[in-house]
């Protein structure tokens, strides 16, 4: 699916009606999936990741007459996403024992450092890492790396130039990168 | 030396199973039917609102601001004595909203006390104003009101007098 005009998309929802309808279900085709990721990559699970899912476009739907546009939609949409991510993690975390056993990453081949640390803990230090990051470049670090994104479309949802995205993505490496042999070394 | 490494290369981002267009589209179609979006709040110009604060200051002033003022300052009570008793009253209930249930309270008081023979030497006599607290705890605004517009009584016209 082609990247719908964002202001376009804002006015048929701000209109009402049936048409309104219509274009949110176009806004949920096309960022839904987008955001699902950054959900999942939280929550590690399906069924919350669902449901944080399904609060972020009701607060998108009740809210977007408050988009200011000081950025792009997409980020927008992502903040609201990753609370609701947070959110719902503390919730379960308060309630249980919150365990996941859904990795996000996986050791490629025989790695040195698979030895020190099995791919849930990895898992876990690369999001306490990306966390630490301010959001343009933990926004930026996530599209690119988990979901390999060209620079170019990573550009039009962020609004940001490709120079500045590949800056912004080599210095959240960097950190990322620094953290992670930190907590190795420890 | 691995330290010397990107630890980054050595991992692999593992493929996340996202739902299908039908999942957000069926989303999209639950969201929108069980809630309405808000509309941007009206905003009142400024100047609109000066404009209302000072026909409202304008208006108060024409309704106590002319009526003897200096003369009922030194009595201590308002002096409503050039106005009707009607336009009194017809103040009093459209305006009944806009009076502290206190204020209602402590001039019945004030009124009743004389109708029944008590003597109260001050309008905050707590034991006197517990009893006719009780005395109406049954009667709403709206009763009183309408008691008074349609039954008018001498004690109706002392508490007009008051005023």
């Amino acid at each position: 699916m082609n990247k719908p005009e964002d202001d376009l998309l804002i006015n048929r929802i701000l209109q009402g009606g049936p048409v309104a309808e219509e274009a949110f279900s176009d806004l949920a085709v096309y960022y839904g999936p987008k955001i699902y990721q950054q959900v999942f990559r939280i929550l590690r699970d399906e069924n919350l990741a669902q449901d944080a899912i399904q609060n972020t476009f009701i607060k998108i739907w009740r809210n977007l007459h408050q988009f200011n546009k000081e950025c792009t939609l997409f980020s927008w949409i992502y903040r609201i996403a990753h609370n609701e991510a947070l959110t719902i993690l503390s919730k379960e975390k308060k309630q249980k024992d919150f365990v996941s056993n859904s990795p996000i990453v996986e050791w490629s081949g025989h790695s040195g450092f698979s030895d020190q640390l099995n791919t849930e803990e990895i898992s876990n230090l690369l999001l306490e890492a990306i966390d630490m990051l301010p959001e343009k470049q933990a926004q930026t670090f996530q599209l690119k790396y988990f979901d390999d994104l060209k620079y170019s479309e990573i550009s039009e949802l962020l609004g940001t130039s490709e120079g500045a995205l590949k800056a912004n993505f080599h210095i959240a490496s960097e950190k990322i990168k620094e953290f992670l042999l930190s907590q190795l070394n420890h | 030396m691995k330290e010397q490494r990107n630890i980054l290369d050595d991992l692999k981002a593992k493929k996340i199973a996202i739902p299908d267009e039908a999942f957000f589209k069926s989303l999209a179609a639950r969201v929108t039917q069980d809630s309405v979006p808000k509309k941007s709040a009206k905003v009142i110009p400024l100047v609109a609102v000066v404009l209302s604060a000072a026909a409202a200051l304008v208006l108060l002033f024409w309704i106590f601001g002319s009526k003897s003022l200096n003369d009922s300052i030194n009595e201590g009570t308002i002096s409503f004595a050039s106005l009707e008793d009607e336009e009194i009253l017809e103040y009093v209930e459209t305006n009944i909203d806009d009076f502290e249930e206190d204020e209602i309270s402590a001039l019945v008081v004030f009124s009743v006390k004389d109708s029944i023979g008590r003597v109260v030497n001050e309008r905050n006599d707590q034991n006197f104003s517990v009893e006719l607290d009780e005395m109406f705890s049954g009667l709403s605004d709206e009763d009183i009101m309408t008691f008074l517009k349609d039954e008018p009584t001498e004690e109706d016209e002392e508490l007009v007098s008051i005023f």
